[in-house]
């Protein structure tokens, strides 16, 4: 009771402590509740949503269509458990309208119970399903009327056939993130679709099986998936539940929500160094208490006990005060969501949600803080009677395990924020070099620059007396500027680093504009080849990488047989664990070439031998380096695929760097000419750079006389790609921007915990005459020099990151944009010197006599 | 003339209640000496001592040091008065945590850009017995060596007057006499005048002459 009495009359008599730091919590654990309040709602909205994204209780779906015997299969195994199964074929083509104008669309062939859960809504309910299927009717969304200055009852041709626009699609339920597809889609009778002669061979097509359980094995279906897994062998046909379309929609949101649960990780880990600063400071007012208390008989046990209680509240206040916050954002958050994804319902903040930021809370606040406690409730009672004005840190080797709490907690924290063992920890990495390059090395500069310079110059100079004595202070008082610089040079860094990715990417996908090409065409049958060819030299446009596609799967690896991954129901599996599970469960588009193409450099093995002739002998493989890490492929292993159920084995001889932003015709795997020349093949290719005139033109030529190819923008896309990145960067941005706030309250509560000696230092120097102008001076000297390390820190190490994030992912090197950087350092400048006047306004003019008291 | 004093009113005002300190007070020192001023607490000795510091200002009166109106400066002005005229010891010491020994006696040289600052630090520090101490920070010293250094500050500059504020209060009697003989005789050598407020009798004998600040005036004993 005692402790109890103590903690919170200590509280309530230190309101400058507990307001500091209830704010500086509350500010750090803003990011976490907000971020775990979105991915929260995300999931609970997808899930409510999930049987109307999938359509149907299960769903089998492949890129090829079902052999007899596997449509067979399911059907024994599903007459007694299903209500009804359809079927629903998804492909890409382009559309034709009446004065020639084409783009490419996704059509989705559905049968007259589509879907089996949600709706497709039209505007003015002009058809419904039963007119898709008998006439030749679609539908289309409002984004394709107006590319193509369509009207309802307008013609549009799709393959050979053509449609009449029936209904324009207000709301489809079995659509999520809105603006990210390929191309917008359109609707078409299952019985339709057979007439447009768009399903030949290797078409990018996928045919779903739909089905609707009957009401008592609804509750079963992940016995259902398992049962079918069993069925359907192909590893690369895909069985998918409601949960499972969620988590495919929700995928992209949950990168980014990964990414901004990083940013407000170091949000929370600076208000952490903020909050431990302040606790010190509170500790050295509390030492005499400490010292009675123990010299009274209290156990150090019971004294620790009265501080953590206070961290305990502390913790709770400034929780709620967040989780209060964010609960009052909820609507703006609401309509983020609505205007991306289209998803829109009553947002919540759950209880988990509460009670997860609390443990996170007090955990942060707990590991820093506990340290700096127990080293000083250690202390002999004669010291602690001295108080805090002689306590001197002194920091040992054995302080390290005192913080390996601190580590352990911050880098779980970061591997289940990311949910990824690599970036959590490539982050915690990161973030630990820093903090110990500014926290050990800083230090170790100050004291050098102490013995070299500031204790044998003199500042007689007019300049160099404010600076000499600013250079003095900050070098001095080590903790203080330390804390400072980490704070501030973190919070500059990630702004910075954000700024750098976007450019990177930018430059990335912008760079070759001249060579890069800005049509890709795919479908195009082997027929086709040669007349296409033909078409580009009769109208001038020049056809790149004309490039074979053969579709295949994996049969074994190294003789072992390649298996569906069956992990697919674990509660927490990381992002990796997920791409190489999705890599595994896919079909596989092979490909065969003389070499590496001119977007392609072989990085380990050697070229391929030749022509494949020696039939006794596996082929040749060029493997990209990503994909052969996913699979574990080394140069010798050997691969079997079966290509139209004929073997075909391969020997990798070679991995290969692929630069995917060139948007040219490339393949994971590439085996060497006369292996698989004669497999039935599709081609894709590219078309050089044209004006967006040129582009149409062409566009709608080739349609005109090739109407199943299919022709992608690569213009649009790189526009779609960059605006997705804005939208990305725009969240991380703020996010980024909530730890430079922090860095910014940390400075100011620092300032404000050193007022009462900057006060009394202020106090002295007038009395030996300095005047207030020069004590301004002196101070912002102080404040410049803060913000000049803090930016060169952080921006020095966000063009690092940057170089390092653009080889790894662009394999090349970025640019440093200096614009931004500028801005960022202006701004810093500017808020540190507002800081510095702002708290030094109140003892320039105050009388020295009142100073010193 | 060093010092005139000149019906000095000085009075605060508590609780929207104007209390008068010093009220028509006179002084005048016209050569080189030592002059304690003796009084109870809270009769308005240190208030006293910042007015002839330049620290605060009178409600009415003016002060003259050298010729110089001090009463009549700008803040700063006041600012330059002090750096060139006068030398402050206080009870507390008031240090500079973060500097060293040197540095806190250098930094009035350094202000006032007097040259070879570093050289004159240590001859003041010399002066006072702490040579040895030089690089040590405030919290390294004992409370009576933190005193010789304020003493050191004060006299570096060889400022004219030297205002000490019970110098010798925070110590025990036996470093408390060493600190007060150190500065009559620093004062003695380098013919400053010492003004001390104390309220010990028997330090005050030691002064040239003694005043006794009582009923808000100055008179001498």
């Amino acid at each position: 009771m005692t402790v109890l009495k103590i903690a919170f009359r200590d509280l309530v008599n230190s309101r400058g402590f507990t307001a500091l730091f209830l704010f500086n919590l509350f500010l750090g654990i803003c990011g976490f509740v907000t971020l775990h309040s979105f991915r929260d709602n995300v999931n609970s909205l997808l899930d409510q949503r999930s049987k109307q994204l999938l359509s149907a209780d299960v769903a089998v779906s492949g890129r090829r269509t079902l052999t007899k015997e596997e449509t067979q299969g399911i059907n024994d195994y599903l007459k007694d458990k299903a209500v009804e199964v359809m079927d629903s074929i998804e492909v890409y083509s382009m559309s034709k309208s009446k004065d020639k104008r084409s783009r490419l669309v996704q059509i989705k062939a559905v049968e007259k119970s589509f879907p089996f859960y949600g709706e497709v809504k039209l505007e003015k309910d002009t058809s419904d399903m039963e007119g898709l299927q008998k006439k030749s009717h679609i539908w289309v969304e409002p984004q394709l009327m107006a590319q193509m200055k369509l009207e309802l009852g307008d013609p549009l041709s799709l393959g050979d056939k053509t449609f009449k626009v029936m209904g324009v699609i207000e709301n489809d339920t079995s659509t999520s993130l809105r603006g990210i597809g390929l191309a917008p889609k359109v609707y078409v009778g299952l019985s339709n679709l057979k007439e447009t002669n768009l399903i030949s061979f290797g078409s990018v097509s996928t045919n779903v099986k739909l089905v609707k359980l009957l009401p008592e094995w609804e509750k079963k279906a992940e016995q259902v998936k398992l049962e079918l897994g069993k069925i359907l062998k192909d590893p690369g046909l895909r069985i998918r539940l409601p949960k499972d379309a969620s988590e495919q929609v929700g995928r992209i949101l949950n990168y980014l929500s990964d990414y901004l649960g990083l940013v407000g990780l170091v949000a929370l880990f600076l208000s952490g160094i903020g909050s431990g600063y302040l606790f010190q400071n509170f500790l050295f007012e509390k030492l005499e208490d400490i010292g009675i208390l123990k010299s009274l008989g209290m156990s150090l046990g019971q004294i620790s006990m009265i501080y953590f209680l206070q961290l305990g509240v502390l913790s709770l206040a400034s929780v709620l005060g967040a989780n209060v916050f964010v609960w009052s954002i909820l609507p703006l958050i609401g309509d983020a969501l609505s205007t991306w994804t289209g998803m829109s319902g009553e947002l919540k903040l759950g209880w988990e949600t509460v009670y997860l930021s609390y443990l996170v809370a007090f955990g942060a606040s707990l590991f820093i803080c506990a340290p700096i406690l127990l080293k000083m409730v250690g202390r002999k009672i004669q010291n602690l009677f001295q108080g805090g004005q002689f306590f001197r840190w002194e920091f040992e080797k054995r302080d390290l395990l005192l913080y390996a709490p601190l580590a352990l907690f911050m880098w779980g924290l970061a591997v289940a924020q990311a949910h990824s063992f690599k970036i959590g920890t490539f982050f915690t990495l990161v973030l630990f070099i820093v903090v110990i390059i500014v926290s050990l090395g800083f230090p170790v500069l100050f004291s050098f620059m102490d013995k070299r310079w500031l204790t044998k110059k003199n500042l007689t100079r007019p300049l160099s007396l404010s600076w000499g004595l600013a250079a003095r202070y900050f070098s001095r008082d080590r903790l203080s500027s330390t804390l400072t610089i980490c704070a501030l040079a973190i919070g500059v860094m990630l702004l910075s680093l954000i700024g750098q990715l976007e450019t990177s990417l930018r430059e990335e996908l912008e760079q070759d504009v001249g060579r890069k090409p800005d049509l890709f065409l795919f479908d195009i049958q082997e027929y086709q080849k040669d007349g296409l060819v033909a078409l580009a030299q009769e109208e001038g446009f020049s056809l790149r990488s004309p490039s074979p596609m053969v579709r295949s799967r994996i049969l074994k690896i190294n003789g072992e047989k390649f298996k569906r991954s069956e992990k697919e129901d674990e509660a927490f599996s990381t992002r990796e664990e997920e791409t190489s599970r999705r890599f595994r469960n896919r079909g596989i588009n092979l490909s065969f070439a003389d070499g590496p193409n001119e977007s392609e450099t072989i990085i380990e093995g050697r070229p391929f031998s030749g022509r494949y002739e020696d039939e006794s002998k596996p082929a040749e493989l060029s493997i990209e380096r990503r994909y052969a890490r996913r699979l574990g492929l080394e140069i010798g292993d050997t691969v079997t695929f079966e290509i139209l159920g004929i073997e075909v084995q391969g020997v990798v001889v070679n991995l290969r760097r692929v630069r995917w932003t060139s948007f040219l015709p490339n393949f994971f795997i590439v085996f060497q000419p006369g292996a698989i020349d004669d497999a039935p093949k599709t081609y894709l290719a590219a078309v050089d750079s044209l004006t967006e005139e040129q582009r149409y033109a062409v566009q709608d030529k080739i349609v005109d006389k090739y109407s199943n190819v299919s022709i992608v923008s690569v213009t649009e896309i790189v526009s779609k790609i960059m605006n997705i990145f804005k939208a990305m960067a725009q969240a991380l941005t703020i996010m980024a921007g909530l730890c430079l706030s922090i860095g910014f309250f940390t400075l100011y509560a620092i300032t404000q915990n050193q007022l009462k000696k900057k006060r009394f230092e202020a106090a002295i120097q007038k009395v030996f005459g300095f005047s207030p102008g020069q004590l301004l001076k002196t101070l912002l000297a102080e404040y410049f020099i803060l913000a000049t390390l803090a930016c060169v820190i952080g921006l020095g190490f966000s063009v690092v990151l940057g170089q390092v994030v653009s080889i790894i992912f662009f394999d090349g090197v970025g640019r440093p944009d200096w614009m931004f950087m500028l801005k960022i350092g202006v701004g810093v400048y500017a808020v540190t010197f507002l800081i510095a006047i702002a708290s030094g306004r109140s003892f320039y003019s105050l009388k020295i006599k009142s100073l010193l008291s | 003339m060093i010092l005139e004093v000149d019906k000095v009113v000085k009075g605060y005002t508590q609780a929207s209640k104007k209390l008068d300190v010093l009220d028509g007070l006179d002084l005048q020192i016209e050569r080189p000496k030592s002059i304690a001023i003796l009084g109870k607490s809270g009769s308005g000795k240190s208030t006293f001592l910042s007015l002839l510091g330049g620290l605060d200002r009178p409600d009415e009166g003016k002060i003259v040091v050298n010729g110089q109106n001090i009463t009549a400066m700008k803040e700063s002005e006041l600012a330059k008065y002090r750096a060139e005229n006068i030398g402050i010891v206080f009870q507390q010491f008031h240090l500079m945590k973060t500097f060293t020994a040197l540095e806190n006696v250098m930094l009035p040289l350094e202000i006032l850009k007097k040259e070879n600052p570093r050289e004159k630090a240590m001859k003041a520090l010399e002066q006072v017995g702490l040579a040895d101490r030089a690089n040590h920070f405030p919290h390294q010293l004992s409370g009576g060596e933190c005193q010789r250094v304020a003493v050191a500050r004060a006299i570096a500059p060889e400022p004219k007057i030297i205002l000490a504020d019970e110098p010798s209060g925070n110590l025990d009697t036996e470093t408390g006499e060493s600190v007060m003989n150190m500065i009559f005789e620093l004062c003695q050598r380098r013919e400053s005048v010492l003004i001390l407020v104390t309220h010990d009798t028997d330090l005050a004998r030691s002064c040239d002459q003694i005043y006794e600040l009582s009923s808000k005036k100055l008179k001498a004993i």
